[in-house]
């Protein structure tokens, strides 16, 4: 049995109908006849459109951001003003490149990641890597893996080709173990844990590398290496990095910003920074 | 359509987009990434090209592309797991189920007290098809195509809202005054209207 009161009747129909200026064809001369019985009822149709008007007033308080509402501009603007305006910043982060004597220097980039995106890609990122469960027991019981050769090995068995990830036990780093994991959008990653050595200025630190096929959904280009910004305070301090390169995509995260860097430098990660 | 003529059109509406994604996601980073996801789509040359207001304007449009996009998250976030836990509060992420969680901890502060409880005192699917008519001006049969829902659903729910968040302000005096009302122009409740009903 329905509710009642979401059946109108033909009066509160015809008379909504006539505050929301709705009236399908034919109807004006229906709500003439009626008022005409029931001239009160002008009284409820202005009653409903000052009620749409309060809520309406009531409701509509939130305003964009304005950083938001630039982006958003921004966005539209013609495509060859946006080329000019990303070769200028690429022109200006180079100079600072040589200023500083740096290996990475970096830019604005004017793309976007996809709604769950850069929030929801940071948050997983900067998590993750305390959450999940990895081991090197998990990791033999799983992969038949214990090293971290073994386990770029498995790579190719496992995406169906053979990611070019570089050595990074001789930086410094230990190999923890791996596992299958969904980044954001993705239906298969790998998860490579590591941890910094002892005696190492890292050490103890994690560091987590994650490798997936590229599917294209990512706003990035090859030759490039890209620093996911948190916009949240929370997770400022972790290095969050990714690249792409013949069909896969690479992340690198830490806390620790030293150890993040170097295992860009082995891992293989291109040199040109840019920002995400 | 032309292309600056569109931006223009699609920028004017970026209030009532950021809106309805901060009613969907609750999150003002996700809303942020929401509405440039939104635009991201909806500035690309070949959407342009395409665009045709079907079922209403360019806000009704753009709300659409918002909804869908909020929806494509959600089924995403089946497969993800955790990502979104806290925002499917274990519902079932139905498109009314997700709208559900709206009013446990909605920001209400900015909203005027008594339609506040009025309305948060609304289901779900009801509350979103009010604020869509309320808020940003949809028409019925905008707010069917936003919510790809039928028209008649979106009128039984309207009718449903209004009549009680008529209802409850009736019973409130200060109510009737703060909305300049006079107690004779009474609403169509449902509760008066059988009585009343020519």
């Amino acid at each position: 049995m329905k509710n009642p009161d979401s059946l109108p009747s033909e009066r509160s129909r015809l008379l909504r109908a006539a505050a929301d200026d709705e009236l399908l064809a034919g109807e004006r001369a229906a709500l003439d006849a009626h008022l005409a019985r029931r001239p009160d009822d002008r009284a409820v149709i202005e009653f409903e459109r000052k009620l749409r008007d309060g809520l309406a007033h009531s409701f509509s308080g939130s305003q964009v951001p304005a950083a938001l509402e630039q982006r958003i501009r921004a966005l539209g603007a013609p495509p060859r003003h946006r080329l000019l305006r990303r070769i200028a910043w690429l022109a200006a982060a180079a100079a600072l490149l040589v200023a500083a004597g740096i290996t990475y220097h970096s830019a604005t980039r004017a793309d976007e990641i996809g709604f769950y995106g850069r929030a929801t890609l940071v948050r997983f990122l900067a998590t993750h890597p305390h959450d999940c469960p990895i081991s090197i027991e998990r990791t033999l019981a799983e992969f038949n893996v214990e090293a971290y050769d073994d386990a770029l090995s498995s790579l190719g068995n496992l995406l169906g080709d053979a990611p070019a990830l570089g050595d990074l036990t001789d930086a410094g780093f230990e190999f923890r173990g791996m596992g299958r994991c969904g980044i954001p959008g993705h239906e298969l990653s790998i998860h490579i844990q590591l941890v910094g050595a002892a005696g190492s200025t890292f050490e103890g630190d994690k560091l987590s590398i994650y490798v997936q096929r590229d599917d294209g959904r990512l706003p990035i280009t090859d030759g490039a290496t890209y620093r996911l910004q948190p916009k949240t305070l929370r997770f400022a301090d972790v290095g969050m990095y990714l690249w792409r390169r013949e069909g896969f995509d690479y992340f690198v995260v830490s806390e620790n910003p030293e150890a993040a860097i170097i295992a860009l430098r082995r891992a293989g990660a291109p040199a040109e920074l840019l920002m995400l | 359509m032309d292309r600056t003529r569109f931006l223009e059109l699609a920028t004017a509406e970026v209030n009532a987009v950021y809106r309805f994604a901060l009613r969907l996601t609750r999150d003002a980073h996700r809303a942020e990434d929401l509405v440039q996801d939104v635009y991201t789509q909806a500035l690309r040359p070949e959407r342009i090209a395409a665009f045709e207001p079907r079922g209403g304007g360019i806000r009704a449009w753009l709300l659409r592309v918002t909804y869908r996009s909020f929806l494509s998250m959600i089924e995403r976030s089946r497969r993800d797991g955790a990502i979104f836990r806290e925002l499917l509060d274990g519902d079932d992420a139905a498109p009314e189920a997700v709208s559900a969680t709206l009013a446990a901890d909605f920001d209400w502060e900015s909203v005027d007290g008594r339609l506040k409880v009025a309305v948060a005192h609304l289901d779900a699917g009801s509350r979103e098809v009010l604020l869509l008519w309320a808020v940003e001006h949809l028409q019925y049969h905008e707010i069917a195509s936003v919510l790809d829902i039928p028209i008649g659903t979106v009128m039984s729910r309207l009718h449903r809202a209004r009549s009680r968040v008529s209802k409850e302000l009736l019973t409130d005096p200060g109510a009737i005054e703060d909305l300049g009302l006079r107690p004779a122009q009474s609403p169509l409740s449902g509760s008066r209207e059988g009585k009343r009903s020519s």
